[in-house]
């Protein structure tokens, strides 16, 4: 069930309602969060659910035997073989056999790799990218000496089952939040009102921008060959780049309202990455919780930046080309990863940041992630090749009124202004009213039950 | 924009909010234009339509020319039974939609079927049924919230730009959804009945008309008479202009169809009447009651 339903606000009600009956009880606190996560995970479909305990003991028991001390690597490699195994099965493994398909048919030999892969294999169980990540950092954190070990079974599925988090992230680590799960920590009036607040946030978000964005989207990309107006489509890569800004991060800070609820603190998953000073800024900005995954699983180990130019180089383009493909399992989203890549090198080779003003480079990293983002929407390359085509053929055939006219506009203008205007310190003043702030919720609840858009699935889902 | 607040103030922010929410939602709907047609009803009359156990003596089925253009209501008072409206978007005719409408005839009535037929429910891309697939694939828990909790959350319904838009230029677009009989009465204002040929001159453009599927439907109808169902035909009337365009491009093979159904016994209805169609596809409610009223004379 999604967050923006009227059978999630039920089962969170029931779930909120008993949790404050058992929060002070460990065993009891975990069996709860367990319960209810895997009866929310089981409502989208009960059969992944034996995949999601399955992967998470296994990783439990390897834990356990890692902070024992014996043979800790070779418990390490079982839960990433494990963890990994399973998202190259059911999320790589269709690529994989079309591509090897492809290529020993260039080489006259008839394969038929695709239509061996058993059909279980090829639906992609919700969420596996998020919570295989999430397991993964519990086994390399204690074998690193940086986490601690669960207490129990119970405590560590509750870590990885956690409802908020457990579907589309954010990225949590298990040093983060194993300690918070096991405090008896009372939750205060203020944090369940905080809670609120950023739940509400959230569904505006989602429910108000990112749906209506997606209306003018969804219908100009079902046309990519009948739209040629360059005018049109940069506007509709412009509403795409905050459609996903706003239903990703929508996502997210509703899992963080929930979270904050139940007295559990989730870290910030996006900071306001259109306002990017430098491409590399940006990631420190945009999807933080994976960004910072990468970084400390992959680019650090990797050596980072510490080994000469070239081998900071090869780290970083590892790096994104990863983060493309565990987007999805198709050449746009690796492409999409080089071209970050790509970005992030001429920007360090050239010295951007330091020779160029401010202002103009957060004018390109905006236009330059909006036009990676042609590659993330697109079904395919070669309709991804026919945007950018159409985007840099500057031919206008919609006249701009007709354009404007659009109501995608509004939303794509409010977007803007929530993004990068800089509040002044008089409307601090003012927000800082009791009588100003129960005005500004209730509208915002208002706004969003009166102006939501055509429901649409959250895009991270399918990741 | 971070603030921060003591604890007696958020108390009293977050009780205030509960109080106010409410309060502030009554001021908003009473300022906010009514609008003409409700998408909580449009969601809760489509699950009702395809979940809901219905036992019927007679089933319309077809596409929007149907579900909006014959009213069971007046069928039901001329002939004194019980009939249903099975139209869906864009639907196409073929023997899977057939067997749906089956499902909602009881077993000892009339069993009679009439088709609402048009070009379109014969072309490749309609018989996809894209509507009523999207609505079997629902989750049960979304038939549930729409079938039950959606008819009394009208007051919930969402505005969209564009609806601010067409009602200061005047434009207004009318439905009131029946769920008991799967009508849906509409009107547009103003009204233009060459609104739609723009449309379907382009769908026809790259469509071809599916007529293997055809005669597998024939074959099934024929297996259904020997079990005592009737069957009835109209081509459901639009403007003359829409007929036009939908005979200069398929006439021979909508007249074959009609010809073939006429020579396995089904009884083609001829609907003579004065219509009137709000877009040049669909008819205004009250041209709807008209054609329902001729069908049911028709069909004594």
């Amino acid at each position: 069930m999604i967050f923006n339903s009227i059978p999630f606000l039920i089962f969170f009600a029931i779930f909120f309602a008993v949790w404050f009956a058992v929060r002070k009880k460990q065993s009891i606190k975990y069996i709860w969060i367990c319960l209810m996560s895997f009866f929310f995970y089981g409502f989208w479909d009960w059969r992944f659910l034996f995949l999601l305990i399955g992967t998470g003991s296994i990783d439990y028991w390897c834990g356990k035997k890692i902070a024992e001390g014996v043979h800790k690597k070779a418990y390490l490699y079982l839960s990433v073989i494990s963890n990994l195994g399973s998202l190259a099965l059911f999320k790589y493994s269709g690529f994989i056999a079309e591509n090897l398909d492809g290529l020993l048919s260039l080489l006259n030999v008839q394969s038929s790799f695709k239509a061996s892969i058993p059909e279980f294999s090829l639906v992609l169980p919700l969420g596996i990218s998020f919570y295989t990540f999430n397991s993964l950092s519990y086994t390399i954190d204690l074998y690193k000496d940086k986490a601690k070990q669960a207490d129990s079974w119970m405590h560590f599925m509750a870590f990885i089952s956690f409802f908020p988090h457990l579907v589309a992230g954010p990225i949590i680590r298990a040093k983060d939040i194993l300690g918070q799960l096991k405090k008896n920590k009372l939750v205060k009036h203020v944090e369940i009102w905080n809670g609120i607040k950023t739940c509400l946030w959230g569904c505006f978000q989602k429910m108000v921008l990112a749906d209506n964005l997606a209306v003018l989207v969804n219908d100009n990309f079902k046309q990519i060959s009948n739209l040629n107006d360059s005018l049109v489509w940069w506007l509709t890569m412009f509403a795409f780049a905050f459609q996903i800004y706003f239903d990703f991060n929508g996502y997210s800070t509703i899992a963080r309202g929930l979270a904050k609820m139940c007295g559990i603190h989730f870290k910030l998953n996006f900071n306001h990455p259109y306002i990017a000073n430098s491409f590399g800024d940006f990631w420190s900005r945009w999807h933080i919780s994976l960004s910072t995954f990468f970084r400390d699983y992959v680019y650090i180990p990797l050596g980072g930046n510490r080994h000469g130019k070239i081998n900071t180089e090869k780290n970083r383009w590892i790096t994104m080309l990863l983060s493309g493909i565990w987007h999805g399992a198709g050449y746009t989203f690796l492409f999409w990863g080089a071209l970050h890549a790509f970005f992030l090198s001429v920007e360090s080779a050239l010295k951007l940041k330091k020779h160029l003003p401010q202002v103009l480079m957060k004018v390109l990293v905006f236009v330059g992630a909006t036009l990676a983002w042609v590659l993330f929407r697109a079904e395919n390359i070669q309709d991804a090749i026919s945007i950018y085509q159409k985007m840099f053929s500057f031919q206008i055939e919609t006249p701009l009124i007709e354009i404007l006219k659009s109501s995608a506009i509004i939303w794509l203008f409010l977007g803007m202004v929530l993004e990068w205007m800089k509040y002044p310190s008089a409307i601090k003043k003012i927000a800082q009213n009791n009588w100003i702030q129960v005005l500004f919720w209730s509208l915002v609840l208002v706004a969003t039950i009166l102006f939501r858009g055509p429901e649409q699935q959250f895009i991270y889902f399918q990741f | 924009m971070r603030l921060k607040f003591t604890y007696r103030q958020n108390k009293f922010q977050f009780i205030s909010w509960l109080i106010a929410t409410p309060i502030v939602f009554a001021i908003c709907k009473w300022m906010l234009p009514q609008l003409p047609s409700s998408a909580m009803a449009f969601d809760g009359f489509w699950v009702n339509k395809v979940y809901e156990k219905a036992e019927n003596d007679v089933v319309f089925i077809g596409d929007s020319r149907v579900y909006r253009g014959i009213n069971p209501h007046v069928i039901d008072s001329i002939l004194d039974i019980k009939s249903f409206n099975f139209g869906f978007s864009s639907s196409g005719l073929d023997t899977f939609m057939l067997n749906r409408g089956l499902e909602k005839l009881k077993p000892n009535g009339k069993k009679t079927i009439v088709f609402g037929l048009s070009v379109n429910q014969f072309l490749t891309w309609s018989l996809a049924n894209g509507h009523y697939h999207s609505l079997l694939d629902l989750k049960p828990s979304d038939v549930f919230v729409r079938k039950y909790l959606y008819s009394h959350l009208k007051f919930a319904d969402p505005y969209g730009m564009s609806d601010f838009y067409y009602l200061y230029k005047g434009e207004k677009y009318f439905e009131t959804f029946y769920p008991d009989n799967g009508y849906v009465a509409s009107n547009k204002l103003p009204m233009d009945s060459t609104a739609a040929l723009e449309a379907y001159e382009k769908q026809f453009a790259k469509a071809e008309f599916g007529e293997e599927n055809f005669k597998v439907l024939l074959h099934r109808i024929k297996e259904l008479q020997k079990e005592g169902y009737r069957f009835y035909a109209l081509r459901m009337p639009c403007t003359h202009a829409m007929w036009q365009l939908e005979d200069s491009r398929f006439i021979g093979q909508m007249k074959k169809l009609m010809s073939e159904l006429e020579s396995n016994k089904v009884r083609l209805l001829d609907v003579q009447g004065h219509f009137t169609s709000y877009d040049g596809s669909h008819l205004t409610a009250k041209s709807a009651d008209i054609l329902s009223g001729i069908i049911a004379n028709k069909m004594r």
